[in-house]
């Protein structure tokens, strides 16, 4: 068996929130962003098929999504887009067109979905997140404020070929 | 139903077994092509003071059936042939429509080359479905069983006639 079982992520930093328990919530929002490995690596080879087995949202602890008071739900897109970072659009296989709503955070959503990638391309390629949810202040400590904390969205899939940089 | 020939007691059993393997996107991107790198396996050699009576073959491979029959894109077939002369053993290449064991496949085969062997080529492609994601090669596996006689008065008799009945 050559199957390689990867959790993706973005790099520190990506994703970040400053804290400030003067406010009900804050809203964290970024383009679209690669996804890495944890050795780094993030260009799939050329019809590297792939299974999506689960997906989340990793929060720190003390500090929860804002559902209720949000201006916006939280959610993720998953999308790909050539080695050269041409994107090419949502993997619609990924919650609805390619849109999955985490409603709580440091949960491991299973969902097990194959993806042929040579409907979207025949070429090296990359996963990218790009998301959008609010932070919860309620309750935080004046401790935190003006901290700047990162989040990290993942994705755990199922594929054949090795990641390269 | 199935076909009966009496042949001598004076036989060999052979059992032969072939590995044919189609590797993940080689050449085609998300596609397992048998045609690439299987090209004629030698099956068994052949003696030209024998002669072969192929009854049964069976083929299975390394996925399940439900996910092989999921994931044909080209039907895989195999063609059988006379290594020296490139005669074809079956009159058109047998397509593997599921896996089967024991399949009758009845045929007596011969040569008059030394130094000939009885060959298989499969060719075909499968498409990867979710269930072969992370297989990087699918293999299938070819059996024959097959009779070997070098009973020389028997040999003479086929070689001459190859029709009536056997006076065996």
């Amino acid at each position: 068996m050559a199957e390689n079982i990867e959790i993706l992520t973005f790099k520190y930093n990506t994703l970040k929130f400053t804290v400030n328990n003067a406010v009900d919530y804050v809203n964290v929002t970024v383009g679209a962003s690669d996804l890495l490995s944890t050795t780094g690596a993030n260009i799939f080879k050329a019809g590297d098929n792939f299974i999506i087995l689960s997906c989340g949202l990793i929060l720190p602890e003390n500090f929860s999504l804002s559902g209720i008071v949000a201006n916006f739900s939280p959610f993720i897109n998953l999308q790909v887009s050539t080695s050269l970072d041409v994107l090419v659009g949502n993997v619609l296989e990924f919650g609805t067109s390619g849109q999955f709503s985490p409603i709580v955070a440091n949960y491991e959503y299973a969902l097990g979905q194959f993806v042929n990638i040579n409907n979207y391309l025949t070429t090296d390629f990359k996963l990218k997140f790009s998301m959008a949810c609010s932070i919860s202040m309620v309750g935080i400590n004046a401790a935190y404020n003006g901290k700047g904390i990162s989040i990290f969205p993942f994705i755990k899939i199922s594929h054949n070929s090795p990641l390269t940089f | 139903m199935s076909l009966n020939f009496t042949i001598p007691h004076r036989n060999k059993f052979l059992s032969t077994g072939n590995i044919f393997n189609a590797t993940f996107s080689n050449p085609t991107v998300g596609e397992y092509d048998f045609t690439n790198g299987n090209n004629k396996q030698i099956v068994f050699p052949l003696d030209k003071t024998s002669i072969y009576l192929v009854e049964r073959m069976a083929i299975g491979g390394n996925i399940s059936e439900e996910n092989y029959l999921n994931s044909i894109l080209t039907l895989p077939q195999i063609t059988f042939r006379l290594a020296l002369t490139n005669e074809i053993i079956y009159t058109k290449s047998v397509p593997v429509v599921n896996y089967y064991n024991d399949r009758q496949a009845t045929t007596f085969i011969h040569t008059d080359k030394a130094g000939d062997s009885l060959t298989a080529e499969l060719t075909g492609v499968l498409n990867q479905i979710s269930d072969t994601v992370g297989k990087s090669v699918i293999s299938l596996t070819l059996t024959l069983s097959v009779y070997q006689i070098d009973l020389k008065s028997f040999n003479e008799w086929f070689k001459s006639t190859q029709q009536g009945v056997s006076p065996w």
